[in-house]
């Protein structure tokens, strides 16, 4: 802006100003282009094309510029650069322009009064130029942006672009203000009587006025060069992810054309910098024409300020006296002192209106569609003969031939709906390993073999292929090799001929692997996609120049060019075989005749995407995220709408409608990230609600495999971040009923579903099996749908922890029971004390062999022998939290204060570490619409163990909890939230993103029948009961509700336990109750109520024996038992401030504790002995930490760092 | 003279001290708001580095160091005087480089521009100007990257290309930086220059010196030029300023391993980069050290330049009696 600097105060010239000629006609152009460029643009900006074939060759992107139909070329994902420029100089500007406007109202008005004043607001104004001067404008955009976040989105970079963008501007303006000041006529002016706003109004303004729209135009272009570095560093707006390219090679990939984000994509593949350039130019183009602007505007300033007046001086001189006689005068004085700034300030919330108009659909709706909607030709009636006969019944087309699994979606029409259900457990069955990894899913005929097609190369290393054959156990039937690399997922014919292609030809066996023909394909049409055979035994074939039709003898029966595109998409059929499906294409499949199906538009912008068919027979026409159940008449497509998720969603890919007529979508979420893909259905009663949805952040390759007989759909993706992994959704779900995730897998070859396994296979050569064992699976029938609040009861049992483990948890196993199956000791006293030398801070634990494992304070997880020997000291990083807890395997788990979760073996050996990781969202609904109001995101990484042990189920999964976060209530109270987190035995986590998220402090324990329950302590949710799946079955409230429906029950559940019985008890402050199965179902029964005045206080904790015996544990040490015949039993009195450890077999209860400063004692009651067994004093000032049981042993942690061992010598 | 250079030189520490306690405490505090969103982050803080919350015990630790004339250490353990002086020197060599070519070229383009009675220099220069400074110099360099792009592919040579395109080195790795950073500094010195001595030129003792029979040549080098020079060499100094920001784009797009892209690898979340999780994020110490030495750069130029500007124009040396009477 140095130029602006050298005003000549010289006479005019004559000359045309040029300047302000080109800049104007350039301003304009690009105005033109910001408001009409989107819709010029050739292509979806976002649309990925990732093969091309120019003049017979194919290529892949990036297309060089002047690819034809890629002006510019593209990018790495071939998206057309020249529709990405188009669509991104509005946001770009509009940005622009809200910081310019910004900048130049803060910049006048601290100008002038920098200039103006020489009083204090003259001073400040005058230090705040000084300091925003002398910070470049770019390092104090990245400071800012970097301080408040970018998640702030467009309000992070107009804050860090005006923080000290302003000082030039005002720097200049005070400049100007101070010479103007100067000027006799100012002089004169004061001279004549002037008061201090007149003057300012007639002789600084009018002087400082032409300035502004030059400097303006300055702004802007310096606006843009800062944005456009922030851009190039990464900053920009609209968000964008990693995409690993090639080993350690990650690629940007943004979501929102935006020209800075084009810079900082662009840049990193430095020998293709035809996107850098491209973008770089219009930054160019545009700087160069507000600098040109400026320029011209600078130029008629100069010639203006000799004699002309300008028009602000006219307008100023004729109405100003109007306006002070007429309306200033009577408005007031208040208004009079403050009316620049209340001009400026309309100005910038006029303008940061507009502009922002522009961001408040970022994620840029349905009208990227229209672009390359072909023009209508014949209007051909095609639909009448599509629809199939009589009436529609449940999955009106199953897989032909019985086969469980026919061709890469299930059928040959594409439904992807099975008749049976899928897994309901995530164990892995077995794996199968190929050495050069699987291309496609497998296909499984009606006995469970699966076949697979599998990359392979021969000796000169040429890429082959190899078929494999596997039986449901995993184990390899035959293998035959393929000429060439395979292609997609073999098809069963309906007499099981399985069909193979490669990228030669296809290739038919039998079932026992022997060949019974082959079609090879010229070279340059080979097949694209699998093949996908019709009932009748006719294969279709997606090759690379189009639609092949061949009969079951392999001979041609017609072919069908495709000319522009060849995605690896296989054809589906029509309902009555009349019709081959590709894409929005349908092929007439007596002679491949192109049906021309495009020709009805529901609306002049979109275009009709895909051509499906529904299990229940229909075909349904997908116009971006709409679907139509028959070709629309005209534009009118209301009569035949069916279904429309514009609503909820974008950028649909694919959709499907169950045999019941439900329809589902896979698409964005409109209100999401724009990399998140989500799976979404919809009801079939209606034509715009959804019924269930299930997004997931980063997304790609998503496919939906099937829908099973219980409407589960099961999604598979891969991830830009994390592992791939399949998902079950169920139809009302707002989350997954399953999560499969598949711990290292990157990139999925296919996956098919069979019943109660889940087959995927892999990229890099992993086929593994998913599922329930063989026997549930033959065991079962129709899944029982019956009240499951009967079905919980009715499974209880005594519950035994596996792996013979004395006292596995801090709670002496996952139920929390607090009951060992031993006695303990009969007599007691310090067998011994180790010394540790830094404290414990919760109960030891005890396996197996009588190894005691204990954390302490120093980050060690310590394993003592039974003799009071230390075994091993293991290091954790940070220290252990809680107790640790024992495996059925003998593993020792502990969760450390970092919020991992360590595996050790019983050799001190870390076996692994898990921490979650990726993003937890939480949702929150709005009550009574049932809206997403909003998300919370919070990034697993950083939370913190919930302050308790993890639990360990028998079959092996280990249970934790992690803070999420501490929220504040009103009032004060302030509440953590906690979300679970469940891993395998292998330190796999199963659900990554939690399901729910609660309020307060549970601890883990387990139901008799291994039905989680999340139990609190005190009050605030007491119980909640949540699937293994991690899905929250129901809390308490809906147990209450349930039970006592008819009566008004006053009192709150304090505790909700699980007995060593098996029982079902349910504590009140006085009462408890235990949960018996009557002739009604569920019911509670009386175990015992206390009378106000007999009852010795609050009671803490409640048990059950195993045989019946109730226990109570009151909040003062009292302790009391009652019989199963109802008789009360004790109370005793532990030392006040105590802890109950456990019982044992003859319902002794140990535990220790300590009244009012006293040293601590501990000491064993039996039921029925006013005195107790024995006691044993604990050295002086030792607190105990936690105690546990083993046989004629009680081992108790002091948080001074011993490890006591009680017992008979 | 003296007096004038030593209330200078007794600025430049105050700016310093002010500077470096500022980045500390920002790098300080957005660091800690960034640990709560970044577990590694926070790991790393409080478990291996043990690293204080409060800003004052964290200040004062540092003040500490400083004392011992210890700068710190990097998140990995690398004491920081080590890339720190590493990157300096690469930058401080491009800068000085790109200023020294600059500078003549920018001066000669505006004596050639410079016009006799007329109100404004001549207009291919403007045209020149509003390019040049229209151009971001990531545009330049990537339309260097472009040009040998263009020149492997459609030249029949097969020996790669003319100059290497990223990377660090004291040869031809200069040479794509170097253009990038010179471009506006160029135009805009040749611009000042230019519009100052058409100024200088339309003056009475020009015309006199011409009446004299001196040569126009000899004219506008040795009379003219001399009265502008102050101006000039205060824009040359100047333009430092929007060289370091130029700078951080240059060796970002060049992977020059300088100031600028260490000042970028520093303010820049690893999320919005493709690097590797960067020890240099908002490290305190090391954003601390980073902004002295930008800010003390532009200290010792500002001086400089005021110095050199006072030795070379006589009429900016405040008179002797001024200077005794303190004005």
């Amino acid at each position: 802006m140095s130029n602006i600097e050298s005003i000549s105060p010289q006479a005019p010239t004559k000359r045309p100003n040029w300047p302000l000629f080109i800049g104007l006609c350039l301003i304009i152009a690009i105005a033109i282009l910001a408001v009409w460029g989107p819709t010029w643009a050739p292509k979806d900006p976002r649309e990925q094309k990732l093969i091309v074939q120019i003049d017979g060759e194919w290529y892949t992107p990036p297309y060089r510029a002047f690819t034809p139909g890629y002006p510019l070329g593209s990018d790495n994902l071939g998206r057309d650069l020249y529709s990405w420029l188009l669509w991104s100089v509005r946001p770009t500007m509009a940005l622009v322009l809200i910081v310019a406007s910004l900048r130049m109202a803060i910049g006048v008005v601290l100008g002038v009064m920098a200039g103006w004043s020489d009083r204090l607001p003259g001073k400040i104004a005058d230090g705040l130029i000084a300091a925003a001067l002398s910070v470049p404008a770019l390092i104090a955009s990245i400071m800012v942006i970097t301080a408040v976040g970018f998640h702030l989105g467009v309000w992070a970079f107009v804050l860090g672009l005006v923080a000290t963008g302003w000082a030039e501007t005002a720097s200049l303006v005070r400049e100007r203000t101070r010479t103007i000041r100067a000027q006799q006529a100012v002089e004169a002016s004061i001279a004549l009587g002037a008061d201090s706003s007149q003057t300012f109004f007639l002789h600084i303004m009018p002087q400082v006025m032409p300035m502004v729209w030059m400097l303006l135009s300055f702004e802007v272009s310096n606006t843009l060069v800062t944005s456009a570095g922030l851009g190039f560093l990464g900053y920009y707006l609209g968000g964008a992810v990693f995409q690993e390219v090639d080993d350690f090679v990650y690629q940007r990939i943004a979501d929102m054309p935006e020209l800075g984000q084009m810079l900082a994509t662009a840049w990193m593949v430095l020998d293709e910098p035809w996107a850098m350039v491209a973008a770089g130019t219009v930054v160019f183009i545009i700087v160069l024409a507000f600098n040109l602007l400026g320029e011209g505007l600078q130029n008629r300033l100069v010639r203006n300020l000799g004699g002309a007046r300008s028009f602000y001086l006219i307008m100023a001189g004729s109405v100003i006296p109007w306006w002070d006689d007429h309306i200033r005068q009577p408005v007031g004085a208040l208004v009079r002192k403050r009316a620049f700034q209340l001009g400026a300030l309309l100005f910038v919330v006029i303008t940061a209106y507009f502009g922002l108009k522009v961001f408040l659909k970022p994620d840029m709706p349905a009208e990227l569609v229209e672009s390359d909607a072909p023009t209508p030709t014949s209007a051909v009636a095609v639909t009448a003969d599509t629809s199939v006969e009589g009436d529609v019944i449940a999955n009106a087309l199953p897989a032909p031939g019985g086969h469980y699994w026919a061709n890469e979606f299930n059928d040959p029409w594409r439904t992807r709906v099975v008749d049976y259900t899928g897994p309901t457990t995530d164990t892995v069955q077995w794996t199968f390993e190929t050495p050069l990894g699987f291309v496609g899913g497998p296909a499984i005929d009606k006995d469970g073999v699966l076949y697979i097609a599998a990359r392979d190369q021969d000796a000169a290393e040429q890429d082959t292929g190899l078929l494999y054959a596997i039986d449901s156990t995993g184990s390899e039937l035959w293998k035959v090799a393929l000429p060439a690399k395979p292609v997609g997922v073999p098809a069963l014919a309906i007499d099981g001929v399985l069909y193979v292609c490669d990228k030669q030809g296809v290739s038919a066996f039998d079932n026992e692997g022997s060949s019974l023909w082959r079609y090879d394909f010229e070279i340059g049409k080979s097949p694209a996609a699998g093949p996908v055979v019709s009932p009748d035994g006719d294969v279709y074939i997606k090759a690379f120049d189009g639609m092949w039709a061949l009969n079951d003898a392999g001979e041609m029966l017609w072919h069908a060019p495709i000319t522009d595109t060849a995605t690896a998409l296989a054809p589906s059929l029509s309902p009555d075989g009349a019709y081959v499906f590709w894409d929005n294409l349908a092929f007439r499949s007596t002679d491949g005749a192109l049906a021309d199906w495009t020709e009805d538009f529901y609306s002049p912008d979109t275009a009709l995407s895909q051509i499906l068919v529904g299990a229940d027979g229909e075909i349904y026409r997908r116009y971006g995220e709409v679907l139509l159940s028959e070709a629309p008449v005209e534009s009118d497509y209301q009569e035949a709408l069916f279904f429309d998720g514009s609503v909820h969603t974008w950028g649909a890919s694919d959709a499907g409608v169950t045999a019941d007529g439900r329809p589902w979508l896979l698409a964005r979420p409109a209100h999401g990230s724009a990399m998140g893909l989500g799976f979404y259905w919809g009801f079939s009663e209606s034509t715009e609600e959804l019924s269930g949805r299930f997004s997931v952040p980063q997304a790609r390759n998503i496919h939906v495999l099937a829908v099973d007989q219980m409407l589960t759909a099961y999604v598979c993706m891969d991830s830009y971040s994390a592992d791939s992994q399949c998902v079950a959704i169920g139809p009302e779900g707002l989350t997954a009923k399953l999560r499969y995730r598949l711990r290292g897998v990157r990139a999925l070859a296919g996956a098919a579903l069979a019943p109660g396994s889940l087959y995927v296979a892999t990229r890099d050569g992993t086929l593994m099996a998913i599922g329930d064992d063989a026997d549930v699976i033959a065991q079962r029938g129709e899944p029982p749908e019956e009240d499951n609040t009967v079905a919980v009861l009715s499974a209880w049992d005594a519950p035994v922890y596996p792996g013979g483990h004395y006292w596995s948890h801090e709670k002496g196993d996952p139920w929390g029971t607090r009951w060992a199956a031993y006695d303990g000791p009969a007599d007691a006293q310090v067998l011994w004390a180790m010394e540790n030398g830094a404290e414990y801070t919760a109960a030891p634990v005890v396996a197996a062999d009588g190894t005691i494992y204990a954390s302490s304070t120093d980050s060690r997880l310590l394993a003592y022998a039974p003799d009071g020997s230390l075994k091993w000291s293991a290091r954790l990083i940070v220290p252990g939290v809680g107790s640790p807890a024992i495996g059925p395997d003998g593993t020792i788990y502990i969760t450390d204060e970092g919020g991992y979760l360590l595996a050790f073996d019983a050799n001190g050996e870390q076996k692994w570490v898990y921490h979650a990781s990726g993003e937890i969202v939480e949702e929150h609904y709005n009550q009574s619409t049932g809206d997403l109001v909003r998300e919370e995101v919070y990034i697993a990484e950083t939370l913190r163990p919930a302050g308790s042990g993890p639990m360990v189920a028998p079959d092996g999964t280990v249970y934790f909890t992690l803070a999420v976060q501490v929220r504040t209530y009103a009032g004060g109270v302030t509440v953590r939230s906690e979300v679970l987190q469940a891993v395998t035995q292998n330190g796999v986590g199963i659900y990554d993103a939690p399901p729910f998220i609660w309020d307060g402090r549970q601890t883990l324990r387990l139901s008799a029948n291994n039905t989680w329950l999340v139990l609190h302590d005190h009050s605030l949710m007491p119980r909640m009961e949540i699937e293994p799946s991690g899905k929250l079955l129901r809390s308490l409230w809906d147990i209450q509700e349930a039970f006592y429906a008819d009566e008004e029950h006053e009192d709150m559940t304090l505790l909700m336990v699980t007995g060593a019985d098996g029982g079902v008890y349910q504590a009140y402050k006085r009462t408890v109750e235990e949960f018996v199965l009557g002739e009604d179902g569920v019911d509670t029964q009386f175990v015992y109520e206390w009378d106000a005045e007999a009852s010795p206080g609050t009671l803490v904790e409640v048990g059950a024996t195993h045989d019946g015996h109730i226990w109570m544990f009151f909040r003062n040490g009292s302790t009391a038992w009652v019989s199963p015949d109802g008789t009360l039993i004790g109370p005793v009195r532990f030392p006040l401030e105590s802890m109950l450890f456990g019982l044992d077999r003859g319902n002794v209860a140990y535990g220790c504790g300590s009244s009012m400063g006293k040293a601590s004692e501990c000491m064993a009651y039996s039921p029925g002995l006013d005195e107790p067994l024995w006691h044993v004093t604990l050295q002086e000032g030792e607190k105990v930490a936690g105690g546990a049981l083993a046989p004629g042993v009680v081992y108790v942690t002091t948080e001074q760092g011993r490890l006591y061992a009680l017992g008979t010598p | 003279m003296l007096r004038y250079i030593i209330r200078r030189l007794i600025l430049i520490p105050f700016a310093l001290i002010l500077v470096v306690f500022l980045a500390y405490s920002y790098a300080h505090l957005v660091q800690w708001d960034y640990a709560t969103r970044y577990g590694q982050l926070s790991y790393n803080l409080t478990v291996y580095q043990q690293r204080p919350q409060s800003l004052w015990v964290a200040l004062g630790q540092y003040v500490q160091q400083l004392s011992r004339f210890d700068l710190g250490t990097l998140r990995n353990g690398e004491p920081i005087i080590g890339p720190l002086g590493r990157a300096f020197g690469a930058s401080i060599g491009l800068l000085s480089i790109a200023l020294a070519l600059s500078a003549p070229i920018g001066i000669l383009i505006g004596l050639l521009a410079a016009q006799w009675r007329r109100l404004r220099p001549a207009p291919w220069l403007t045209a020149v100007a509003t390019g040049g400074l229209a151009m971001p110099s990531f545009y330049v360099g990537s339309l260097l990257i472009l040009i040998s792009v263009a020149y492997a592919l459609w030249s029949k040579h097969n020996d790669g290309l003319p100059f290497p395109l990223a990377g660090f080195g004291w040869d031809l790795h200069l040479v794509f930086p170097t253009l990038a950073l010179m471009v506006r500094p160029t135009v805009q010195i040749a611009q000042v220059t230019a519009t100052l001595l058409t100024d200088e030129l339309s003056k009475p003792y020009v015309t006199a010196s011409r009446s004299m029979g001196h040569r126009k040549a000899i004219v506008k080098r040795k009379h003219a030029f001399r009265n502008v020079i102050a101006p000039v060499i205060l824009t040359i100094a100047g333009s430092l300023r929007t060289l370091v920001t130029d700078l951080i784009l240059v060796e970002w797009l060049f992977f020059w391993p300088g100031l600028g892209r260490f000042l970028a690898s520093a303010l820049i979340p690893v999320a919005r980069t493709n690097m590797a999780s960067s020890p240099y994020f908002l490290d305190p110490p090391f954003v601390a050290a980073l902004l002295g030495t930008i800010t003390s750069l532009f200290l010792i130029a500002d001086f400089l330049a005021s110095i050199i500007v006072r030795i070379l124009d006589p009429r900016l040396r405040v008179p002797v009696a001024e200077e005794v009477a303190g004005v």
